[in-house]
């Protein structure tokens, strides 16, 4: 039997709010590979993740929907296809308040091309503003990209599953244009 | 708190272990290289070849993630954390060793040749790692 | 709607560059604008200097308030920021759009309280003639709200939940107009008007002028809405996620997006008062799959579709179940 595929993707720079998703969305406590960071110069922050984060949402018929962070940092750029491969959807999350984010969203986007073709991604703007939404969907605009932008807080479950909502969608029409 | 100083970038620890490193591959056979990473990933030194195709960094951020897998999955099994962990493969071991002192977390990634067998591996790494935590202690 | 656009007072280059992001922007609007050199005779002036002329629309984008004796009153002032940006252009566009359909739509002499467009539309073409400093009062039955331009943002004052007063908007249907200088301070709940608007679109009666409309094309978002700033729901996320993969009929769409025929229409008109760029074209037959290419290449993985659609059921309805 060919295996339903129910893996999604959290993708981002580094303090961008992506274990927290996880852990806000997962049913039981998420499990993470946080160490400490030794590099506060770039970000201060305590930890940081170096393999991957991972939850899950336990369904009524007792599948999981298994929820994967990549880390952030790129250096890691190696382990990320690793982390990705069979993912159906992706919420790249950014956070506003760094330095040079748009950019880095833009070096995601890059490195996610096929979550990106099929349209299985959605933008997450963290602490970001209605003003900074519409510039980014600009700024894709002018890339000639057309996807999802939602200012979410990671903490807020109700805004991730929005996210979630838009990937589900994208996934039906998919399988139904595909049939 | 953005003057938190990273102790690793010091380059005269950096040095030290570098020099424990090239006597623990000296002293024991059967080592190819050794690298040595902070457990986020950054390379710190290591003995790799220049002639060899191999990018330091890119292995330190790989050793780092592999050891942050093998830390979840021992704590997942109720094993609490992981000490170090073993690639086999059909031209020789990868053993990662993780080194913790109070102020650092290291990872040290050795490769050993064919003929190298698991015993050896791990008791060669083993008195490696010891000295980079003597060196570690040195410096605190 | 053939529109023409030209430019006032602006070097070569920095024409050059409004000619460049006009063509940028040539599928993305309702209506079909042409770039048509400097002057000022036209739907629709960009002015780097002050200047009359016979034009409907005019953008001042020197960078001080026009004194309003220097103002034409015929014409229709809006503010975007200079430089000029793409999403600012588009901004203008659809808004001069609006101003041009609303001449030609309107007769001069009719009053502004006309019953016989839907009261979103009312509302959205009163509101495009605000300009700086000036306030709407709209009156619906008992119901009352304002709008004013503020830093080139239409925004909406009410004293009641925005989807209670689009609600009420659209069942009043005949809604009067009335330019105020001042307004109560009661009208606490501040909203963008695109917000309302929107709200207001899906909870509009369609009508058969209103199919016929979107009826025999293909339409294709060109970009997202900004979601989140607008009321969504489920069909709406699968409509957006169709329409912005392929150009599609509003048969196609309904049936793809598990929706109503009047549910794409609203939603179509919604996007595009809140000015989310489509593109429309004419569809060969009615009936006849839909022919434009698909955007989803690469697909990063293929399951089996009922047990795939299966699962996102069950996880919809957790992700439901979570939040109540």
């Amino acid at each position: 039997m060919t295996p339903v595929h129910n893996k999604i993707l959290f993708i981002g720079p580094m303090g961008a709010g992506k274990t927290t998703a996880i852990q806000t969305l997962s049913d039981d406590m998420a499990a993470n590979t946080e160490v400490r960071n030794s590099n506060r110069d770039m970000y201060d922050k305590a930890t940081t993740t170096v393999a991957m984060d991972y939850g899950a949402i336990q369904l009524d018929d007792e599948q999981l929907v298994h929820l994967y962070g990549i880390p952030g940092q790129k250096h890691f750029e190696a382990v990320w296809p690793v982390i990705a491969k069979g993912a159906i959807g992706a919420i790249l999350l950014v956070n506003a308040s760094q330095p040079d984010w748009q950019n880095d969203m833009l070096y995601f986007l890059n490195a996610f091309p096929q979550l990106v073709t099929s349209g299985s991604l959605v933008v997450a703007i963290n602490r970001g503003s209605d003003q900074q939404q519409l510039q980014i969907l600009e700024l894709l605009s002018q890339q000639n990209l057309c996807l999802p932008v939602l200012l979410t807080d990671p903490r807020d479950r109700g805004q991730l599953v929005m996210t979630l909502e838009i990937l589900i969608a994208n996934l039906e029409i998919e399988t139904l244009i595909h049939e | 708190m953005n003057n938190v100083a990273t102790p690793l970038i010091s380059n005269t620890l950096r040095a030290a272990c570098l020099e424990r490193i090239k006597e623990a591959q000296s002293g024991s056979g059967g080592i190819e290289f050794l690298l040595l990473a902070t457990s986020d990933g950054y390379s710190i030194c290591h003995t790799i070849p220049a002639s060899q195709d191999i990018q330091p960094s890119r292995l330190a951020a790989m050793a780092a993630s592999f050891s942050g897998i093998s830390d979840g999955l021992a704590a997942n099994a109720n094993k609490q954390s992981a000490n170090g962990s073993i690639i086999e493969t059909g031209h020789g071991l990868l053993v990662c060793r993780q080194i913790k002192s109070s102020r650092h977390e290291l990872v040290l990634l050795a490769a050993y040749d064919k003929s190298t067998n698991h015993g050896l591996a791990l008791w060669s790494l083993n008195n490696a790692a010891k000295q980079i935590a003597n060196v570690l202690e040195h410096y605190n | 709607m053939n529109l023409s656009v030209k430019t006032f007072g602006f070097t070569p280059y920095e024409v050059e560059l409004i000619k460049e992001q006009i063509r940028v922007t040539s599928n993305k609007t309702t209506g079909q604008w042409s770039f048509e050199g400097e002057g000022t005779d036209a739907d629709l002036v960009l002015a780097r200097v002050p200047c009359q002329g016979q034009h409907k629309v005019q953008v001042p984008l020197y960078g001080f308030p026009l004194p309003a004796d220097r103002r034409q009153q015929d014409v229709v002032y809006l503010k975007s920021e200079w430089p000029l940006r793409i999403f600012g252009l588009l901004e203008i566009f659809r808004q001069a759009e609006s101003v041009c359909t609303a001449r030609t739509s309107l007769p001069a002499s009719k009053p502004a309280e006309s019953a016989e467009l839907p009261a979103t539309i009312q509302l959205a073409q009163q509101a495009a003639r605000i300009k700086d400093g000036q306030s709407l009062s709209v009156e619906a039955a008992d119901n009352r709200c304002y709008v004013r331009l503020f830093d080139g943002q239409r925004l909406v004052l009410s004293n009641l939940p925005i989807e209670t007063l689009a609600s009420r908007l659209v069942a009043a249907n005949s809604l009067r107009f009335e330019s105020v200088k001042h307004i109560d301070s009661q009208y606490r709940t501040v909203t963008p008007l695109k917000s309302l608007l929107w709200s207001m679109q899906l909870q509009q009666p369609v009508s058969a002028n209103d199919i016929d409309n979107w009826n025999n094309k293909t339409h294709r978002l060109l970009a997202w809405p900004a979601l989140g700033q607008y009321k969504t729901s489920s069909f709406m996320f699968r409509l957006c996620t169709l329409l912005t993969k392929q150009s599609t009929s509003i048969q196609n769409a309904a049936r793809l997006a598990n929706t109503s025929e009047d549910n794409v229409v609203r939603f179509l008109t919604a996007c595009q008062l809140v000015g989310t760029p489509i593109s429309s074209t004419e569809s060969p037959a009615r009936g006849l799959p839909d022919l434009a290419p698909k955007m989803t290449v690469n697909r990063p993985v293929t399951p089996p579709a009922e047990q795939q659609l299966s699962l996102l059921q069950s996880l919809r309805n957790k992700l439901r179940k979570a939040l109540s």
